[in-house]
């Protein structure tokens, strides 16, 4: 495996000439197409794909205690990876006294709750409605599940997702762009077009081979650049989809 | 002076004046004993040589856990006669899930259904049907929050290839050694004949002593409740807290079960599965330690139902009537072993009542139990580690200083004037003595648990 190549294209740089097919060479320009930054065999890509950026959901769940007596156990599990935890899976329960109503009930649930939010472990807001409780996402950690509920009614208002494509995610997995330098934005997103094809490594290599090898080209745009985001969508799309033209595909030294 | 009065001896001020007290030069010790946690993870620790010495700013250490490719399903949907699924980002930052390989067949909850990966792309995998239908894998795969995970590969029958390569890397986990300091400074004034003693001398010599015996006793509570933390102290800047037992099960994995309510047999049962089921295999029982409240709840509400005329020893019928109590309980393969900590039970410390009905003992620390599993960590490749390690940083553990003043100054000579023999390093009237440790533990966590009151 070869380490991936990352390219970002600022907003102005994406737009729909920062693709190019030409000659059979796909090319990645920047500087509104005046500068060709990156250049593989066409008939050596074997595959493309496409993550579009998407924000995130929050997840939202209500839960609602039913049959509350002296020993009724009211509980559901708390599926989150909040914070830089792991996903873990964790029960809230609480075990009703002869004294609970369905109010105290999800007073305790959510004593319960805080406590839990306190070591960092879940990270959710809660919502206080008397006879049901309100669990849902956050900005920081959207997403999250909630299963397995004993002693109430489980509602699931939205499923949630995590963002993809955010510039600080990027960030903050270390993309950089391998040959400028440029980085993805905080606040903006970016959709990733991932070329997988196969090229020379160049000399060197284990016992100086420089037979064919996988690479990986990942391309990131950023989808705040508007009509120009839209194009280049469009030509990646037909790239895919094959629709990109004959003569673009087949160049003179194919 | 006037030598008779008219008032009897206990009113006489004067007579009372001089009437004498009792002699109590022994000063009973009220502690009760500390330290019992830091002298288990001391046992722990002596066969791999009693503690990691370390150099660097935080101890790291590498960890690895069993590897599963899996995921949580966002969408599905079919296409053709495959079934697409969009698969939930992992990870911090989260990252599309790019684990899944081509050959792959996985399965959902429903192991009657599988497919097979037919191609992958960040984010999404695309499957065949194998011994199933595109309709049933729908159902089985394409629910939101449904977790997909690889079962195994599955090559064809002829000319099979290689698959696409997969790492695996360790996580790597960190924790703080932690700088703890105390000071014993007395005036040589303050050192004076009193009416108490300490071993037969001066009380001011005991404050020595003291001083050490209450920095272990700090030291115990923080092996236990220390939070991990490095910040920049208004109080002398860059500080280090060392993430302690509770910290370690909480944020490494451990089962961990606050509750506002009275334990059930139900939910402690569970608990203890869940902590066994986290290990494949266990050595030893898992240990819990617990206060005594926590004791008492478990054998008056648990226990008791086993034992009810339970033989000689619990009769009348018998020799002698001992009562219950029972320090080992085992339920569906777990097995656990009892033990007091005794440090939860110091009400003097933790004085907190708790609000939760239905416990005969009101004091919400006593109710802490945390079930820790000692047995030896396995290093990848081979060699074991011990289950709570004592770590340190620097050349050693602990030190301690004693600064001579001038109150160890010594009787001057015309000798000693002259040579400077009687050395001293401060002109203050004082003697002074500085213990530091710069030390913690580190705790895997994972396969330990913990249940505590949050109310």
């Amino acid at each position: 495996m070869n380490k991936d190549i990352n390219i970002v294209l600022p907003a102005a740089d994406t737009l729909a000439n920062a693709v190019q097919v030409v000659d059979g060479l796909l090319g990645v320009y920047k500087n509104a197409g005046a500068d060709r930054v990156f250049t593989l065999p066409w008939k050596k890509l074997s595959k493309v794909s496409i993550t579009l950026p998407a924000a995130a959901v929050e997840s939202d769940y209500k839960f609602t205690p039913t049959g509350v007596a002296d020993g009724s156990v009211h509980s559901f599990y708390i599926t989150q990876g909040a914070g830089d935890n792991s996903v873990q899976t964790i029960q809230v329960s609480y075990t009703a006294n002869a004294s609970d109503t369905v109010a105290t009930v999800c007073d305790q649930l959510i004593v319960i709750i805080n406590a839990l939010e306190s070591t960092g472990l879940i990270d959710v807001d809660l919502t206080d409605n008397a006879t049901d409780i309100d669990i849902d996402g956050t900005a920081t950690n959207p997403f999250f599940s909630i299963s397995g509920a004993q002693g109430g009614t489980l509602a699931v208002t939205a499923a949630g997702s995590e963002a993809v494509g955010e510039g600080a995610d990027l960030l903050a997995r270390g993309i950089v762009d391998a040959f400028d330098g440029d980085l993805p934005l905080v606040a903006d997103t970016y959709a990733e077009y991932r070329f997988e094809f196969m090229a020379p490594k160049g000399h060197g290599g284990i016992n100086g081979q420089t037979s064919d090898q996988e690479h990986v080209l990942l391309i990131y745009a950023d989808s705040t650049a508007g009509a120009g985001y839209t194009a280049l969508d469009a030509v990646i799309d037909s790239l895919i989809d094959g629709s990109y033209t004959t003569a673009e595909l087949l160049g003179s030294n194919v | 002076m006037a030598q008779n009065s008219p008032l009897n001896v206990a009113d006489n001020l004067t007579v009372r004046s001089l009437s004498d007290r009792n002699d109590f030069r022994n000063v009973y010790d009220l502690s009760g004993g500390y330290n019992k946690f830091g002298m288990i993870v001391n046992i722990l620790n002596m066969p791999f040589g009693g503690g990691k010495q370390f150099d660097t700013d935080k101890y790291e250490k590498s960890v690895m856990g069993r590897g599963h490719v899996i995921a949580q399903v966002a969408s599905g949907a079919p296409s053709g006669n495959t079934l697409v699924l969009a698969l939930q980002p992992q990870g911090t930052p989260p990252a599309p899930v790019d684990t899944f390989r081509v050959g792959d067949v996985v399965v959902a909850a429903d192991h009657s259904v599988s497919g097979k990966v037919i191609a992958t792309t960040p984010g999404s995998i695309t499957l065949e049907a194998t011994e199933s239908t595109l309709a049933a894998m729908n159902t089985a795969f394409s629910t939101a929050g449904t977790y997909v995970k690889v079962l195994g590969d599955s090559s064809p029958n002829f000319y099979s290839d290689g698959k696409s390569p997969l790492y695996e890397f360790p996580e790597l986990i960190y924790n703080y050694s932690a700088v703890k300091r105390d000071t014993y400074l007395a005036s040589r004034r303050e050192n004076i004949k009193s009416r108490i003693y300490y071993k037969d001398k001066f009380w001011g010599d005991a404050q020595l002593d003291l001083m050490v015996q209450r920095f272990l006793r700090q030291m115990e509570k923080q092996m236990l409740f220390s939070n991990q933390a490095q910040w920049t102290s208004q109080v002398g800047g860059l500080s280090d807290m060392n993430g302690g037992v509770r910290w370690s099960i909480i944020n490494r994995g451990g089962e961990y079960l606050p509750l506002a309510s009275a334990l059930t047999q139900a939910q402690f049962d569970n608990f203890l599965a869940n902590v066994w089921s986290r290990k494949a295999s266990r050595t030893t029982p898992i240990t819990l330690f617990m206060g005594r409240g926590m004791m008492q709840h478990i054998q008056r509400n648990f226990t008791d139902g086993y034992i009810l005329n339970a033989g000689s020893m619990n009769t009348f019928g018998g020799s002698e009537v001992k009562g219950v109590d029972v320090r080992k309980y085992t339920i569906a393969g777990v097995e656990v072993a009892m033990v007091e900590l005794p440090v939860l039970n110091d009400t003097e410390f933790f004085p907190e009542l708790t609000s939760v009905s239905g416990l005969s003992n009101p004091y919400r620390q006593q109710h802490t139990c945390f079930a820790l599993d000692l047995d030896p960590i396995e290093v990848k490749g081979g060699g074991l580690a011990p289950a709570i390690e004592k770590i340190f940083r620097g050349p050693s553990e602990f030190y301690c200083g004693y600064i001579k003043g001038m109150a160890d100054a010594g009787v001057p000579t015309v000798d000693n004037f002259a040579d400077y023999s009687v050395d001293i390093v401060s002109s203050v009237d004082a003697h002074r003595c500085d213990i530091m440790a710069d030390n913690g533990i580190d705790m895997i966590g994972k396969f330990s648990g913990l249940i505590e009151l949050v109310a």
